[in-house]
C-alpha cells in the first residue's frame, strides 16, 4: 500500500518534471540565441558605451577604467573646456539639422505626390512603381561613383563641367557657395550640399513611396463613392479623404525619415569625405565644412587612429547625446502610431471581457 | 402614361453607358506623361554609371561629353583595371591592385551568411512569442519593442569595444554577429506569423505535433512570405551597410574590409579623368548583386515593405 503510494506521487512528479520540461524546455531552445545575442550585442554594449563615456576608456587598455568627472560631456557642452572640439560638435549638429529640415519636406511631399499619380493606376503602373523606387537600392557608393563623375571639375572631366561650362562653379567639391554670420559666428555654406543634397534627393524616399502609395490602395473605396455623392471636388476629396486615410503612413514616413536624415553619414563620406576642410577646425574631429553627427562620431572612433586612441570617449559621449536625441523623436513616434482602440479592437475587448463574466 | 414612364426607365441607363464609354481618362493620361518623364530622368544616373564604366580613359580625358555611347566604342579598360590591376601605361596611379576579390568575399558572407543566420534565430523567438504561451511572455516582448527606440549608433560604439577585448577584431565574423540580435526584424516577422489562423496550431497541438514539428509543417509554409521578405531586407541592408564594416577594419589591413568601404576608398582615390572610370566600375560591381536580387524578387520586395508599413 504505502509503496503504491511513493510509485504514485514519483510518476506525478516525474511527469510533472516531464510536461514542465516540455513547456519550458522549447521555449528556452528557441528564445535562448536570440535573447543571448540581444543581450550580448544590444543591452550590454548600450550600457559599455555609456560606461565609456563617463570614464577615463582607452581601447588597448580595457578594464582599468577611472571615473573621469563627465570630461567628455564637458568637453560636448562647455564652450570654455574645449573651444574648437566644441565648435566642431555644434557646427555638425547644425549641418545636420538644417539638411534635414531642407530634405525631409521634400522626401515625404514628392512620394506622396508620385503616389497619388501611380494610385490612378496608368498603363504600366507596375513598371513605373519598380522603377521609382530603383535608386533606393543602389548601395551608397555606388550612387556615389555615379555623382562623382557628374560634380568634377571641367580639367578632370567632370559631366556637368564639360556639358555647361558657365554653370555653377568651378570646382563643386570645395568651393563654398556663400557665407553668413550669426553673431560673431561665421556660417559657412560648401557648394558640396548640392550633389549631397541631389544623392539624398535621388535615392532617399523609394521606401516612403512603397508605403504611401499602399497606404493610398488601402484607403476603402466607399468614402470615395460617399464624396462623390455629396459632390465634393477632386482637390476636396483629396484633402479630406486621401489624406486622414493615409494619416498612419505619413506619421511613419514623417518619423523613419527624420531619424534617416539625423544619421546622415555615406553622402558625405563617400563624395567629399566630410567636405571642404574648415581652415579653423583642420586638426579637430568632424572639421569639414559639410561634416555631420555621424560623421563627427565616425571621425573619432573608426577613420582616424590618432583620434580612436585620443577622444575614444568623446566619439561615445556623442553617440549617446545623439542617442538621446533620436530616441526622443522615436519615442514621440511610437506614441503617435500606437494602436489607439477603435472599432474592431474594442469590439474585441468586449466580447473577452464578456466571455470573462 | 404608362408607355411614357416605360421610355425613361428604358432611355436612362442607355444615357449613362454611353456616356461612361466615351470619358476620356483625363488624369490617368496627366499621369502617365509625368510618371513616364520622371521615370526616364530617374533612371538616367544608371545609364550614367554603365556607360561611363565602360568608356576607357582616353575618351574620359577627351572626349568626356561624349557618353551615349562613348567616341570611340565600349571597352573592358576599367573593369581590367579594376579586378586585374592592368592599368595601361599612360595612366598615373598610386595603388597597384585592391583586393576586390577578397570584399567581394566579405560582402557576400556578411549579407548572405549573416542574413540566414538571423532567419533562423529571429523565426524560432516570433514563432515562441505567437504560439507559445509562456510566463512574462508579454512583458519581455514589450521590453524587446521598448529599445526599438535605442538607435544602432547608441550601441555602435561599445560594440565596437566589446567585439575586440572578445578577440574578433581580425575576424569577419564580427560582421555579422552583432546584428543577430536586432529586434526589429524578429518584430517583422512577427507581425507577419500573427495571420496564421491559431486554429491551425491548436489543432496541430492537440494532435500531439511537438513545437518543432509544428514549426517545420504548418507555421514555415504559411509564413514563408515573411521570411522570404525579412531575408531580401537583410541581404540589402548587409550589402550596403557601410557604417559599422568601416567602423570595425576601417583603420584596418584592406584584406578585411566589405566591397562598400573598399569602393568608397577607391572613389576617393580616383577623382582624376584616368581613374573617374575604375570608381563607375567599382560602382557597377557593387550594384550589379543587388540588382539581381531586385529585379528578380521585384515584386516580393515592393510588396513586403507595403504590409510592413501598413501593418505597423
Amino acid at each position: 500500500m504505502e509503496k503504491e503510494v511513493i510509485l504514485e506521487e514519483y510518476s506525478r512528479k516525474r511527469s510533472k518534471a516531464i510536461s514542465l520540461f516540455k513547456k519550458y524546455g522549447i521555449v528556452v531552445l528557441f528564445l535562448a540565441p536570440f535573447m543571448i545575442c540581444f543581450i550580448l550585442f544590444f543591452l550590454y554594449p548600450f550600457f559599455y558605451g555609456i560606461w565609456i563615456s563617463l570614464t577615463n576608456f582607452k581601447l588597448e587598455a580595457p578594464g582599468v577604467e577611472t571615473w573621469n568627472d563627465f570630461r567628455w560631456y564637458k568637453f560636448l557642452f562647455d564652450k570654455t573646456s574645449q573651444p574648437l572640439l566644441f565648435e566642431s560638435f555644434w557646427r555638425a549638429v547644425g549641418h545636420t539639422i538644417i539638411f534635414s529640415i531642407i530634405m525631409i519636406p521634400l522626401a515625404v511631399l514628392v512620394p506622396l505626390f508620385l503616389a497619388i499619380l501611380i494610385n490612378s493606376k496608368p498603363v504600366g503602373y507596375k513598371v513605373f512603381r519598380c522603377l521609382i523606387y530603383m535608386p533606393s537600392i543602389i548601395p551608397l557608393t555606388a550612387a556615389g561613383s555615379i555623382f562623382t563623375l557628374l560634380f568634377l571639375p571641367e580639367q578632370t572631366s567632370g559631366l556637368l563641367a564639360t556639358l555647361f561650362p558657365n554653370f555653377g562653379p568651378k570646382e563643386w567639391f570645395l568651393e563654398s557657395m556663400f557665407t553668413f554670420n550669426i553673431g560673431d559666428f561665421t556660417v559657412d555654406v560648401a557648394w558640396a550640399w548640392i550633389p549631397i543634397f541631389l544623392m539624398c534627393f535621388w535615392g532617399g524616399w523609394g521606401s516612403n513611396f512603397i508605403i504611401l502609395s499602399a497606404g493610398l490602395q488601402n484607403v476603402p473605396k466607399s468614402l470615395y463613392e460617399a464624396a462623390d455623392i455629396d459632390g465634393c471636388s477632386k482637390l476636396k476629396k483629396t484633402l479630406k479623404v486621401t489624406i486622414p486615410g493615409i494619416k498612419g503612413q505619413l506619421v511613419l514616413c514623417l518619423f523613419t525619415t527624420i531619424i534617416g536624415y539625423l544619421g546622415l553619414y555615406g553622402q558625405n563620406y563617400v563624395l567629399v569625405t566630410g567636405g571642404p576642410i574648415n581652415p579653423a577646425l583642420s586638426s579637430m574631429p568632424g572639421g569639414g565644412k559639410t561634416s555631420t553627427i555621424i560623421y563627427f562620431i565616425q571621425d573619432i572612433v573608426a577613420n582616424n587612429t590618432n583620434f580612436k586612441a585620443t577622444l575614444y570617449g568623446l566619439g561615445a559621449a556623442a553617440s549617446i547625446v545623439f542617442a538621446i536625441i533620436v530616441g526622443i523623436i522615436s519615442g514621440i513616434q511610437m506614441y503617435c502610431t500606437r494602436d489607439r482602440k477603435t472599432g474592431n479592437k474594442i469590439s474585441e475587448e468586449f466580447k473577452s471581457w464578456k466571455a470573462l463574466n | 402614361m404608362e408607355s411614357a414612364q416605360l421610355v425613361v426607365n428604358f432611355a436612362l441607363p442607355e444615357k449613362e453607358k454611353t456616356r461612361k464609354k466615351f470619358k476620356f481618362p483625363v488624369f490617368k493620361t496627366i499621369s502617365f506623361i509625368f510618371l513616364l518623364i520622371f521615370c526616364i530622368l530617374w533612371i538616367s544616373p544608371f545609364f550614367i554609371m554603365f556607360f561611363g564604366s565602360l568608356r576607357g580613359h582616353y575618351d574620359a580625358q577627351y572626349f568626356p561629353s561624349e557618353l551615349f555611347p562613348p567616341h570611340s566604342g565600349l571597352t573592358l579598360e576599367n573593369f581590367k583595371m579594376l579586378l586585374l590591376g592592368e592599368y595601361p601605361d599612360d595612366i598615373v596611379h598610386n595603388t597597384t591592385t585592391y583586393p576586390i576579390w577578397n570584399w567581394f568575399i566579405n560582402s557576400c558572407f556578411s549579407a548572405i551568411g549573416g542574413t540566414l543566420l538571423y532567419l533562423i534565430i529571429a523565426s524560432f523567438t516570433a514563432y515562441t512569442f505567437v504560439f507559445v504561451d509562456f510566463k512574462f511572455r508579454k512583458y519581455i516582448f514589450a521590453f524587446l519593442i521598448a529599445t526599438l527606440v535605442i538607435p544602432g549608433t547608441a550601441t555602435s560604439v561599445g560594440n565596437q569595444s566589446f567585439v575586440y577585448s572578445i578577440g574578433l577584431n581580425n575576424s569577419i565574423l564580427a560582421l555579422i554577429i552583432p546584428g543577430l540580435g536586432g529586434v526589429y526584424g524578429m518584430y517583422l516577422i512577427k507581425t507577419f506569423f500573427e495571420s496564421i489562423p491559431k486554429d491551425l496550431v491548436e489543432s496541430a497541438k492537440m494532435d500531439g505535433c511537438s513545437n518543432i514539428s509544428i514549426f517545420a509543417k504548418i507555421v514555415f509554409p504559411l509564413g514563408k512570405t515573411a521570411i522570404y521578405v525579412q531575408g531580401l531586407f537583410g541581404f540589402m541592408g548587409g550589402w550596403n551597410d557601410l557604417v559599422w564594416p568601416q567602423m570595425l577594419f576601417g583603420a584596418k589591413d584592406n584584406h578585411l574590409w566589405t566591397l562598400q568601404v573598399g569602393m568608397a576608398y577607391i572613389i576617393n582615390n580616383s577623382k582624376t579623368a584616368d581613374l573617374i572610370g575604375t570608381a563607375l566600375a567599382s560602382g557597377v560591381i557593387c550594384f550589379l548583386p543587388v540588382l539581381v536580387v531586385y529585379l528578380i524578387a521585384q515584386n516580393k520586395i515592393i510588396e513586403g515593405m507595403a504590409t510592413a508599413g501598413i501593418k505597423r
